[in-house]
Parts: structure tokens; C-alpha cells; sequence
């Protein structure tokens, strides 16, 4: 029976080992760290907000281990590809095993914006200026506070776009950015309903079902103000945003106690190494180059699923990497 | 509905009528507010409703502004006609036993009767304006349609409906006149109510919590369209009147009556029915340059219809509409005449 590898044991990747076990398929899936879950262990909830991230990885997890066609291989990488007849033979890192595959499943996600190189947003340098990602360790602990002094922030800024639609770091839109501060908004709001919260944006970008997030952000009160933070300074314990609102034409310092950085993301590090073994082509934006919608890449039996193609949302990654277990099934079948 | 909906997308500015002629910008009030902040501009909106009818969020301007300008004081100078109608409010206010039953109507009437005709400030109109036109005898008009549908209506003695106060953020005033006329009406015990002004219509349905039918007459009428037989000839054209249409959503029943004329023929204006423009002025607030220019306006699309007569249901949109027409010196050389939909109707009636 023809393998099957599965780079990468984020949501994607565990979705597409479970799919390709269900076509009657033999899976090795690869994962860099020592658990499973890549990027969705960071987060609280799936938006629109309903849904705890880690208990949709709990269940996965449970269903990983309950098919006895899939072998997960942790704190595993890939040394050396070769091309074989029939796929390929892949040598792993560490302890000199191989594989011998009859298709690849690249789900290798993405790497979240680093936002130390914005310098004016401040952060590593202000205390009270956090990633997305940090404010949802802290939506885990039901505690939303001030790294400085421990204490619940009043007043909240997001910042949108931060890593994305700027020719100074990526050009791209995340696709999710706008949806999970709307998502992470409405959750402190619950926790605290007297914070006063402010999203500053350009365009505000909830696409596929999520529309009725934003419309239910602005029913609960979270103020949207077009601009786009041009510094943040610290005075007192109080951080002051520089901005224009471009729909009023005024400039303001607009004060906050704690700001959120939105991030977008950018290739997974491991992406251009694993583009030369495979001989893959890479996008202008640098994510695996897919030829033919959805998931085919230019190397026969090689598929790419999820954000290691693009930014995208949980639920298309989802989609994404069945549709990638639909063509890898196709491909074997067809090739027999 | 809430105004939080708001994406800021500016359709309603765009489709603004006093953004033609004025920097007033509905979505940048919109966001001052949601922001806290202040400088709003409080006076300019005509409350037309046309920006509501389409905001895709669904955002209630009409009573946006019925709350900010809520106890907020506009400055005298910017109300026509030197406030009197104001003062005439006060006076109603501070005599509130006057009934002032109306008189001087031709035709059949019935002080115990269980359906009331209330003629609202006509009167008032024809003492102060001097608009080349006069409005006592729509109250005339009304008696003998009603009369010939068999009604002998009850004359009501009310003050007034308080509308303009309303809309001038003068909350006290309105609330007074609004408690007064809901106990008149109660002690009157009538079932039905009739007016022959949008103005009042609109104040009367939404604006009050009253235990009883509140129909313009046009609406009274369409019931026994059957026994009405108009002759007439002549082509007309009909202006929506924002009371009536947009904030109450009768558009056919005033059109239903004017097919019922023979010999008249109705051709609809550029922009009607839900898309109709105020005629410019709304609760006396600043009958000025930008206001005319709207009002010239409304009367071009008019005349470009080819229609000898302008008909309205509405006392206000007649008395602003024949005052531009009859401006002296003119504005403009109007060939069309301005007339209410009732005196239109009574003229004709066989």
C-alpha cells in the first residue's frame, strides 16, 4: 500500500492525516516541535468565538491516535529528498531514518509576524504593547492584564495591518486579522464589559461568514477608527497612539492602557529548504506556489494545503487539507 | 435601529439632499457621535429619511436626530417666519383649557361624532403666510369629500400636533401638546382620526401612543374610492411628501385617488414614491438661500414633467413649495401651479 507524508502536524496537517486514513491511505506525518497543534495552540477560540482551540486539538489528537494508519513522527524535519520512480525517498533528521512515499502533503503553515522591526509601534520596548498572540495566552487564563503592573487595562487599542498591506514588511492581507481582533474584542468585552475598546484599522476585512461579527462589534460599543498608527509613546504608565481618524480629517494622541498588535504572518522558516528539496517554485509572497487551484504544485504527487500556500483562516485550511487528501487518493489511484 | 451599525460607507451623504447644496455630511455626524465627539451639526437635516430608506446597515437617522437635537436649543434666528408659530405652541401650552374648536367650515359636521377631522394650523397658516395661496379651504375641501362618503365628522379642538417642536429638539413643548391632545382625544372618545397634513399623520401614528386609527384623509377616502367619482381634465404630477411617504409608507393610496379622476392624467416625477426629494424645508428651520435652491429644484423636476399642477398631501410642503412659486420678486418664472391633493379632489368631485 502506497504512504503518504504529511509535512507539517498543525490543524492542516492533522486534518489532512486524518482524511488520507480515512481514503484507506498509510500516513507518516512529520511535526518540527515535540507535540502536535503548530500555530492553533496559541489561540482561545476558533472565530466567530464559539469554539475552544483546544478542544478541537484535543479531539483531533484523540483521532490521530486512534488510527492505526497514521505514524506521527515529532521533533522530526526532512535531511534529504530523493526523487524515486513511484515518489519519493525521504530521509528524516535525527536518528537517519527514512521513508519511502508515494505522495507529499505540505501543510507546513506559517511563522507569526515578528513586530520588532515596526519601530515605531514600540514593541519589546513598551511593556504594554502585545501581540495578538499574547493577548489570547492571557484570553486562556480568563485575565486579560497589564504586563507592566498586573493591572486590568481600561482602555484597549488593537492595531490592524501590523505585518500586512505594507510594502515595508508584507505585502499581503492575512485574510483573519480583522476577524480575530473583532473575535478577541468581543472576548474581553465579555470578561470585562467596562473596557472601553478601539480597533484601529483601514479597511475592516471579515470575509466568508464573519460579517456579522463586525456589525455585532459595533452593537457592543468596540469604537472602529480609521487610521493608521504612525508612533506610540509612554508617559506615566499611559500609552499614547499618534493618529489621524481620516474619516474626521484629526490628528490625536490617543490615550490607552494597553494596546494589541494585530499580526499577520509569513512563510514558515522551514519553506525555502524544503522548496529546493522538493524543486518547488515559491510565490511573490513567498508561501509554496500552488499551479493549480487548490492544492496542486508543480511536482507530480507533491500536494500543498492550508497556509504554507497563504494566509488563510482555520476553516479554509480545513477545507484545503481535505481536498488535498481528495487528490493525493486521486493521484495514487489514477497512477496505478 | 441602533446607529453602532454604521460602517461609515458615506451612502447617506451621498444621497443627502442638503449635501447638494451644503458641506452637511449625515455619515461624518454619525461618526462624531460614535466617537464622543462633539461639533455636530444639528440643524441642517430636513429628516427626509431618504439616507435611512437606503443605509445598507439599516441605521435610523430619523430618530438619530430626533435624540441629539433632544433639549438642544437652535438659535431664533435660523427659524422662518420669526418663530411665531413657536410662540403660538407656548400660548397653547399656557391656556390649556382654550379647545379652540375650528369654525368657518362649509359643510356637515357632528360634535358627538365617533370620527374626527382635525384641520391642524391652517388657519394659523393663512393668518401669517402670505404664500399666494390659502389654507382654509382644505378644511372646506375635507368636510365635502367626507360628506359624500357619509361621514359628518367631529371638528376637533386640539392643539397643535406639536411636530415642528419636535423636530426642533424642543422635547418639553412637544411632550406638553402631545399630553394635552392625547387627553382631549381620549374625553372626545372618537375611534378614527383624520387629518389632511403628512405633518400631522406622522406625528399623530408614530409620535403619540394614542388608542385609535390615525389616517391622513387621502387614506380615509381610498376606503369608499367606489362611491368617489372626480371629473377633470388636466395632467398632474405628485410630490411625496416625506411624512407621509418614506415615514409612513403610503405611496398608492393618494395615486389610487387621482386615477379616479376622469379627464386628469398623473405622470410621476424624475425622483418619486420612496425616492422622492424633500421639498426643502422641514419644521421651520432655516427657510434660507440652500433651502430655495431645493425648493427650485423640486419645482423644475415638476414643470419637466409637462404637468399644469403640482399636487401634495402635505400643508407644510404646499405652503413651502407656493411660497417659492410666488416669490417676490421671483426666483424664478414657474408656470405650474402648487395645490393640496383634498382641495384637488373636492374641486372635482360629481
Amino acid at each position: 500500500m502506497d504512504r503518504v507524508l504529511v509535512i507539517g502536524g498543525g490543524i492542516t496537517g492533522i486534518q489532512a492525516s486524518l482524511d488520507l486514513s480515512q481514503l484507506g491511505l498509510s500516513v507518516t506525518l512529520l511535526e518540527k516541535e515535540s507535540v502536535l497543534g503548530g500555530n492553533l495552540r496559541k489561540l482561545d477560540t476558533l472565530f466567530p468565538g464559539e469554539e475552544s482551540a483546544d478542544e478541537l486539538l484535543t479531539l483531533k489528537r484523540s483521532h490521530i491516535e486512534g488510527s492505526k494508519n497514521i505514524m506521527v513522527k515529532t521533533n522530526s524535519g526532512i535531511e534529504k529528498v530523493e526523487s524515486r520512480p513511484c515518489g519519493y525517498k525521504v530521509s528524516l533528521t535525527g536518528n537517519g531514518t527514512s521513508v519511502e512515499v508515494g505522495a507529499v502533503v505540505i501543510a507546513t503553515g506559517f511563522d507569526p509576524f515578528a513586530p520588532g522591526p515596526i519601530e515605531e509601534y514600540g514593541y519589546g520596548r513598551l511593556k504594554d504593547v502585545v501581540t495578538a498572540l499574547e493577548l489570547e495566552e492571557m484570553l486562556k487564563g480568563k485575565k486579560v492584564v497589564r504586563p507592566s503592573d498586573g493591572v486590568i487595562p481600561k482602555k484597549i487599542s488593537f492595531l490592524q495591518c501590523v505585518g500586512s498591506r505594507d510594502r515595508k514588511t508584507n505585502r499581503y492581507c492575512s485574510c483573519f486579522c480583522c476577524t480575530y481582533a473583532i473575535k478577541e474584542a468581543l472576548a474581553i468585552k465579555k470578561l470585562t464589559p467596562q473596557s472601553e475598546i478601539a480597533i484601529m484599522y483601514m479597511d475592516i476585512r471579515t470575509p466568508y461568514l464573519y460579517e456579522h461579527l463586525y456589525t455585532e462589534a459595533r452593537e457592543n460599543g468596540i469604537t472602529f477608527i480609521r487610521s493608521r498608527v504612525s508612533g506610540i509613546s509612554e508617559k506615566g504608565g499611559l500609552l499614547k497612539l499618534d493618529i489621524e481618524n481620516t474619516l474626521t480629517r484629526e490628528s490625536e494622541s490617543f490615550p490607552s492602557e494597553l494596546v494589541i498588535l494585530s499580526i499577520g504572518g509569513v512563510p514558515s522558516g522551514s519553506t525555502p529548504k524544503l522548496a529546493d528539496q522538493f524543486g518547488l517554485p515559491l510565490s511573490d509572497q513567498g508561501f509554496f506556489r500552488v499551479e493549480e487551484a487548490p492544492v496542486k504544485t508543480s511536482a507530480e504527487g507533491v500536494f500543498v494545503a492550508g497556509a504554507a500556500g497563504g494566509l488563510k483562516d482555520i476553516h479554509s485550511c480545513l477545507a484545503e487539507a481535505s481536498a488535498s487528501a481528495l487528490y493525493v487518493s486521486t493521484f495514487l489511484s489514477e497512477r496505478k | 435601529m441602533s446607529i453602532y451599525t454604521c460602517y461609515q460607507c458615506g451612502l447617506c451623504t451621498g444621497i443627502c439632499p442638503k449635501r447638494l447644496v451644503t458641506r452637511y455630511s449625515p455619515r461624518g455626524d454619525l461618526e462624531r457621535t460614535l466617537l464622543a465627539k462633539d461639533g455636530l451639526d444639528l440643524w441642517s437635516c430636513l429628516t427626509c429619511g431618504l439616507c435611512s430608506h437606503y443605509c445598507p446597515q439599516g441605521v435610523g437617522y430619523l430618530d438619530f436626530m430626533k435624540e441629539v437635537r433632544n433639549h438642544k436649543k437652535v438659535d431664533q434666528d435660523t427659524i422662518a417666519h420669526k418663530s411665531v408659530f413657536n410662540l403660538i405652541s407656548q400660548l397653547m401650552i399656557q391656556h390649556p383649557e382654550k379647545s379652540g374648536v375650528p369654525t368657518g367650515f362649509v359643510g356637515e359636521s357632528d360634535p358627538k361624532g365617533l370620527i374626527g377631522y382635525f384641520p391642524g394650523c391652517i388657519d394659523f397658516l393663512d393668518s401669517f403666510l402670505e404664500v399666494g395661496t390659502f389654507f382654509h379651504p382644505i378644511g372646506d375641501a375635507a368636510l365635502k369629500l367626507l360628506n359624500k362618503v357619509g361621514v359628518t365628522p367631529r371638528l376637533m379642538g386640539l392643539k397643535c400636533c406639536g411636530h415642528d417642536e419636535l423636530w426642533q429638539g424642543n422635547q418639553d413643548a412637544f411632550e406638553r401638546l402631545r399630553d394635552l391632545n392625547t387627553r382631549s382625544l381620549k374625553e372626545s372618545g372618537i375611534k378614527t382620526l383624520i387629518t389632511t397634513c403628512a405633518e400631522c399623520t406622522r406625528t399623530f401614528a408614530i409620535d403619540y401612543s394614542l388608542d385609535l386609527e390615525v389616517l391622513h384623509i387621502s387614506q380615509f377616502l381610498e376606503k369608499s374610492l367606489g362611491t368617489l367619482n372626480f371629473k377633470g381634465e388636466g395632467t398632474v404630477t405628485y410630490h411625496d411628501p416625506c411624512r407621509l411617504g418614506r415615514h409612513m409608507g403610503v405611496y398608492d393610496i393618494p395615486r389610487n385617488l387621482i386615477a379616479r379622476v376622469k379627464g386628469a392624467n398623473l405622470v410621476e416625477l424624475e425622483n418619486t414614491r420612496e425616492d422622492c426629494q424633500c421639498c426643502g424645508v422641514s419644521a421651520w428651520l432655516g427657510c434660507c438661500t440652500e433651502s430655495k435652491a431645493l425648493l427650485v429644484n423640486k419645482l423644475d423636476e415638476a414643470e419637466s414633467t409637462g404637468a399644469a399642477t403640482l399636487l401634495t398631501t402635505c400643508t407644510k410642503c404646499l405652503a413651502h413649495l407656493s411660497c417659492v412659486v410666488h416669490e417676490k420678486p421671483p426666483l424664478k418664472e414657474f408656470k405650474i401651479t402648487v395645490q393640496d391633493l383634498t382641495i384637488f379632489l373636492a374641486e372635482r368631485l360629481v
